[in-house]
């Protein structure tokens, strides 16, 4: 049974939430993490393809808003600024793993959740199916091709649906550059599916 | 109006109709200036087309035991934090992970 004081911060918003926590209330962290956990998930599985580095990262990114708490200043909107978190963990993280290897754009076999993305035999599927599994693998590749400011702004805006304000602030970019971006990563995304995808099976 | 403000603008243009979020006036002037220029006529299209590709992009959500999984690394940096304030009280020097 969920005590008083944790049913009241339920009742809160996000900026009130994070206030409690700076003053302490440790049951606020919980209820930021149950408001963010998943969409940090769908954020920051573009980055990853992976669903443990996701994770992984997802939790990182909690632990630095708790540890950071108290450099949190209000007239930013809690989920701009746990965004901005996440998206530098994503950034470093990436940089790190091209460094290491070239990025294999395969699902991970050896993850049982991956297996949304496992091409099976053509004979066992249907046509459409089979069509629709390679198209939606091919639209994660070609986002995965997409360069980081590109790949950035259109996972925050067509995928997580923030405003254009918001991803702004989030990537420390003027907004007209965040529009023209926007434009120009939906052409490169068209380009580089437009062999593959059949619109009507995604 | 210069060629930077003036891509700036189609680019704001393009981006609303692809999100619908044209008025109407905006939309019949824009759907003029579609007609007019075959490149961003494409270009409006296309933006529309990814849109609907990414909107149905499978979702991805915290897996199952993530909870407990994140109550536990919070658990061990709430303990983190407890050793190195009472190290900061009794003035012993940090250790360096």
């Amino acid at each position: 049974m969920e005590s008083s004081s944790t049913v009241k911060l339920h009742k809160l918003s996000d900026e009130d939430v994070m206030e409690q926590l700076q003053e302490g209330v440790i049951e606020a962290f919980d209820i930021i993490v149950q408001r963010y956990k998943d969409r940090l998930h769908n954020f920051l599985y573009r980055y990853t393809h992976n669903h443990q580095d996701c994770e992984d990262l997802v939790q990182e990114t909690f632990l630095r808003v708790y540890r950071s708490r108290q450099s949190y200043v209000r007239i930013a909107k809690l989920s701009t600024w746990m965004y901005t978190i996440a998206l530098n963990l994503a950034k470093s993280m990436y940089k790190k793993k091209q460094r290491m290897t070239t990025i294999s754009m395969h699902a991970d076999p050896s993850d049982p959740e991956d297996r949304e993305f496992e091409i099976e035999d053509s004979v066992i599927l249907q046509d459409e199916k089979l069509h629709q599994k390679m198209s939606v693998n091919e639209l994660e590749k070609a986002l995965m091709k997409l360069n980081d400011d590109f790949r950035e702004v259109i996972v925050l805006r067509d995928i997580q649906q923030l405003t254009y304000e918001e991803i702004a602030e989030i990537t420390d970019t003027a907004m007209g550059t965040v529009k023209s971006r926007i434009n120009r990563a939906r052409q490169q995304l068209q380009a580089l599916i437009g062999e593959y995808v059949n619109p009507e099976t995604i | 109006m210069n060629k930077e403000k003036n891509d700036a603008l189609l680019d704001e243009f393009i981006n609303d109709f692809a999100e619908g979020s044209l008025t109407r006036a905006e939309l019949q002037a824009f759907s003029e200036l579609q007609n007019q220029d075959e490149e961003i006529r494409i270009q409006a299209q296309c933006g529309i087309r990814v849109r609907n590709y990414l909107k149905n992009l499978k979702r991805v959500k915290a897996r199952p035991g993530f909870d407990q999984r994140m109550a536990a690394k919070f658990a061990m940096e709430l303990q983190r934090e407890t050793v190195e304030q009472n190290r900061e009280q009794t003035g012993q020097p940090a250790v360096s992970s």
